[in-house]
């Protein structure tokens, strides 16, 4: 039953694939185009990235509008069901959107070859890892406060981030050690891909199952009044 | 007194939320009858339909739907339940065909031709995405996405308000049909007491979250020889008002 749920949940979305996936294909050539090979293996992540948090939040904004959650609760749909349906849909389309990124990416010769060979299984395993902890974060939120909730707790968080980065790189000095720390975890994730790629792949999985038992929780209190 | 045989057994059902208290409600409903949840605005109908199907939590009391707890076995319950709202929601961009597939996914005894047979007799067009159809035709819908797996209890919360007199009366028809059997049972709160008259064999009435009768629309009518039901209705409700103003 999970499964047929999660695919007509991602059937309902076919729209925005049918937007999204052809901007994804079309971003690499043209950035290339634009600003070199270097600029757009950044990019494609980058672009895909914004992509699933899109997704996100357009799923969730459908179901504020059109009351899935009471419309479900109705139906002989556990809240554990209902929350393993949203995690899964939205865990299956951000990985066709980092599949269909990392295809467009490597087949154009340029930027595969701005990405040396050794660490595509990191990039990709990061940008992977990013998507799904944003959604892990989002869900957890989204089930805790609805979607109201969540886009306004979003912009909190982003306006906070957003003055936190402009004092760090203001102050100049603390960036430093935190651009060291990143470049030392990349060196090491690139010298030893093995271990990294464990390592990002558990730590990404611990957190989404931490999120999805948090959110089946906070779904199973929830009433509807 | 509850038997075994009863399909739905409300006991000291009580839930208190800001200054609204529904206070410990006790009702049975058996097989074979059409139940009217009758009270005025705010008495605490919607209250309880939605703590029956768990879309509210109890504080105190009881629920039992064919003699299973309404919070352990909630899945098992709502695999023979149907239920229709006072706003019908649906998803708006499913037409009337994808809604039966969805439904047959989360119901293991939904009849598709049952289902069908609904939609053609109500009118409802197949092929129309549900957002676009007019608020006659999406109840409609709903009653028969509601009925398409010949559920043992129906659920309605003021099923008929806001709808024109067509409509009204087959959904009344609807109603009846179910418990027609003898083996099912319908609650619909409403309060419209014309439906209720017209499709309703026993009568809860509710007054600020308590309730001030309940039994069959004979009985309560035959302790008030002469008047209607509406009368009756207001008589009741205005006495449990003047009893709790003095009371308190």
């Amino acid at each position: 039953m999970i499964a047929s749920l999660v695919l007509t949940d991602l059937f309902r979305s076919a729209k925005r694939f049918a937007v999204g996936l052809p901007m994804l294909v079309l971003v690499a050539p043209v950035v290339d185009l634009v600003m070199g090979a270097e600029v757009a293996s950044g990019m494609v992540p980058a672009f895909f990235t914004l992509l699933a948090w899109d997704h996100l939040q357009q799923t969730a904004l459908t179901e504020d509008k059109e009351q899935t959650w009471e419309f479900l609760r109705v139906l002989p749909l556990s809240p554990v069901t209902i929350v393993t349906v949203r995690f899964l849909s939205n865990g299956a389309a951000i990985l066709m959107y980092a599949l269909v990124g990392t295809l467009t990416a490597i087949s154009i010769p340029l930027v595969r070859q701005a990405v040396s060979p050794g660490d595509w299984p990191i990039f990709i395993a990061f940008t992977v890892a990013v998507s799904l902890l944003m959604m892990a974060w989002f869900n957890a939120r989204y089930y805790r406060a609805g979607y109201r909730g969540v886009m306004t707790n979003g912009a909190v968080t982003y306006v906070i981030l957003l003055v936190v980065g402009v004092a760090v790189l203001m102050a100049r000095t603390p960036v430093i050690p935190v651009i060291r720390a990143v470049t030392t975890a990349y060196h090491w994730a690139q010298a030893q891909p093995a271990p990294a790629l464990t390592a990002i792949v558990a730590s990404t999985l611990v957190l989404v199952v931490l999120s999805w038992g948090y959110s089946v929780t906070v779904f199973s209190r929830k009433e509807f009044h | 007194m509850a038997t075994a045989d009863d399909i739905l057994v409300l006991d000291g059902v009580t839930r208190r939320f800001g200054g609204f208290l529904l206070d410990g409600i006790s009702f049975r409903l058996r097989p074979g009858s059409v139940m009217g949840l009758l009270g005025p605005n705010g008495a605490g109908k919607t209250t309880t339909i939605k703590l029956i199907l768990n879309l509210l939590h109890l504080d105190a009391g009881s629920i039992s739907v064919f003699g299973l707890d309404s919070r352990r076995d909630e899945l098992a319950i709502k695999r023979k339940l149907g239920y229709l709202g006072e706003r019908a929601i649906l998803p708006p961009q499913g037409d009337a065909l994808w809604l039966g597939r969805f439904l047959a996914v989360c119901f293991p005894e939904w009849d598709d031709r049952r289902y069908r047979h609904y939609l053609k007799r109500f009118g409802v067009p197949t092929a129309k995405p549900a957002g676009t159809l007019s608020k006659g035709t999406r109840t409609k819908l709903a009653l028969a996405a509601a009925m398409g797996h010949r559920p043992g209890l129906l659920l309605m919360d003021e099923p008929t308000t806001g709808l024109d007199p067509l409509v009204r009366h087959e959904v009344v028809e609807a109603i009846r049909e179910v418990a027609g059997d003898g083996r099912r049972a319908v609650l619909f709160s409403t309060h419209i007491v014309s439906d209720l008259e017209a499709a309703a064999d026993a009568v809860t009435i509710l007054d600020q979250g308590q309730v001030i009768a309940s039994e069959a629309k004979d009985r309560l009518l035959g302790r008030w020889p002469g008047l209607s039901l509406e009368e009756v209705f207001r008589r009741l409700v205005k006495t449990s008002s003047i009893e709790e103003e003095s009371s308190s």
